[in-house]
Formats: C-alpha cells, structure tokens, sequence
C-alpha cells in the first residue's frame, strides 16, 4: 500500500517532524535559508530528477503510488522527497551548525 | 547518456558544479571553512542515515534502478556506489550552501539579492562596453564582415559544424578587436605622447586581432568557397 509514501513518512517525516519542533526557533530565524535550499532542491533538484527518470536510471511503479503524476514523477516526490527530505537535510545541518544554540 | 555510469554520471554533473561556485570564491569558502567540521560531521551522518535507508526504500519497492544505468557495485554488499556518493555530495552540498547562507544572514546580508544585483550590473557594463562598437573603424568593418559572413551562411545552409567554426572564429575576431580598442585607448590615455613600451603592447595587441582574422578568412574561405566557386566559374 502506498510504499514509497509509507517509506517517506516513515524515513524522512518521522524523523524531521520531532527535529523540526525542536530546532523551531532556528527554523524561524534562519527561514530564508530553508526557503532558498527548498528553492534550488526544487529547481536544479527537479530537472536533475526529471533527467535520471526520462533517462532509465530510476522508476516508479504506478500502481503503488498515490496517483497525481508531474512530468512523470509521483506526487509523493514532491511532498515527500523534495520537502521533507530537504527539510531533514537542512534541520541535521541546523542541528550541527547552530548546535541547538536556540533551542 | 553514460550507459551504466548515468546515475553517477548525473550524480557528479548536478553535484559538483555548485560545489565549485560555493567552495572555489575565497569570499564564501572563507567563511564555510569555519564550519567545515561541523560540515563534515553533518554529511557524514545524513550519508550514513542515507545509506541505510535507501535499500530499504528499494526493498519496498518505492522505486527501483535499471541494471543498465547503474554500475551494480554494492558498499558492504548492501548499499549501492551510487546511492552512497549521491547522500555524500548532496548532504556535503546542502550543509555548505546552509553554513553560508547562515554565516550571511547573521551579517545582515541577503546574498542572494546582493549576488543577483551584482550580476546584473555585470552584464549591464558588458552591454554599455558595446558603444564601443559605434566608436573604432575597425570595430564597425569586423561587425559588418560578421554580419555578411552569417547571412551567407544562412542562405548557404551550411552545416552546424560549420556555424560552428564560423561563430568560433567571428567571435574570437570581434572579442579580441573589443579589447585591442581597449588597450588602445588605455594606451593613448596613459601615455599621449610616444612611448616605446606602449607601442609595443598596442602594436602586439593588433596583431593579435590580426591573427584571428587571418584564421577566420581561411575558415571563412574553406566553407564558402566550394559552394561559390562552382557557381562562378
């Protein structure tokens, strides 16, 4: 049922979701940072992801996937890969660049 | 693309280039450098992490790799090279673009308009820099020669080999013209009167214009000719 969105909750969400909380007040302050590494994982991100399955290198089984399809990507890409994903990368780095200076 | 090297391939093509623009300008990697451990220490956890969660993910199935764009090396028989390099270079790309952003907000300043501004004005000096197409003699005999050679071209239909060969050399052509104007002008400014060494720097500074030319005429002529002269003679 739904692995790739099963594998993103439970790999990308329930790990970033606690560490978002935690680290909010980074989050916040440094808003424009998280806003453009979102930014440039959504656009040089995407293309670079939209070549390697237009190429072969990776695919998605349709059958398993939520259903909305973007250029030939699964929704949960996008919701799952490029924001929560991002968002787990720029939080350990917030983590360990601020140290929690804020928390 | 690259065969069994696609993903790394992609991987390396996507990866690399930002690092070169973070790390390579003494400005930003000055201020990363700082951070390098913290860096360092971030990447290699998220890669770890990355490493282990990624065969789960193809072990549900969430996606799966063709055998033909991988190179099917497996780290400690569990992890794919590629899926490891990716974790490394995207967490270590990531982090560091995230150390300086950081660094610069604290600063109070937005880099990212200031870097925009700043190419913007850039490109603005480079447009105004074409007045001095308007100003040299030979400036305005190079552009028109560019100008009937590409027309020429256009009717001929020659190849995109030969467009090739023919922006190549017309550009080589007008961008040394553009700065032996420049030398030339700077060389009159400095020294009104005649000067030895300046001279020299200015008369090398044709020459080189010279040199491009001289190859241009001959890429122009072995395109051309043997499509005109059969019509001529």
């Amino acid at each position: 049922m739904y692995p790739y969105l099963v594998f993103l909750l439970l790999f990308f969400a329930l790990p970033g979701l606690p560490l978002a909380w935690a680290l909010r007040k980074d989050l916040v302050r440094y808003r424009k940072t998280a806003l453009w590494s979102l930014f440039f994982v959504c656009t040089i991100g995407a293309v670079w992801d939209w070549l390697s399955w237009k190429t072969g290198v990776w695919r998605y089984d349709s059958g398993q996937t939520l259903g909305p399809w973007l250029g030939g990507l699964p929704a949960e890409e996008f919701i799952g890969f490029y924001l929560l994903g991002t968002l787990l990368i720029v939080l350990v780095s917030f983590l360990f660049l601020r140290g929690g200076r804020h928390v | 693309m690259f065969e069994r090297w696609s993903y790394l391939g992609y991987t390396l093509m996507f990866c690399l280039p930002p690092l070169v623009l973070l790390w390579l300008r003494r400005e930003f990697a000055s201020r990363m450098a700082r951070d390098l451990g913290r860096i360092l220490a971030a990447s290699l956890l998220l890669t770890v992490y990355g490493c282990i969660i990624w065969p789960v993910a193809l072990k549900m199935s969430a996606w799966s790799y063709a055998e033909d764009r991988i190179l099917n090396i497996k780290l400690f028989g569990y992890v794919h090279l590629e899926d490891a390099v990716w974790w490394l270079l995207i967490s270590f790309l990531l982090a560091s673009f995230i150390s300086l952003s950081i660094r610069f907000e604290e600063e109070g300043v937005n880099i990212f308009l200031r870097e925009v501004r700043g190419l913007l004005r850039s490109f603005g000096c480079a447009l105004r820099g074409f007045r001095v197409l308007r100003l040299e003699r030979n400036l305005t005999i190079h552009t028109a020669a560019a100008t009937f050679v590409f027309l020429e071209a256009a009717f001929l239909k020659v190849s995109a080999l030969e467009w090739l060969a023919l922006l190549l050399a017309a550009g080589a052509v007008l961008g040394l013209e553009l700065v032996n104007s420049t030398i030339e002008r700077l060389g009159t400014r400095l020294a009104p009167g005649h000067d030895e060494e300046i001279c020299l720097v200015k008369d090398a500074a044709a020459a080189a214009v010279l040199c491009a030319s001289i190859v241009a005429a001959a890429v122009g002529a072995v395109i051309f000719l043997p499509r005109i002269l059969p019509a001529i003679l």
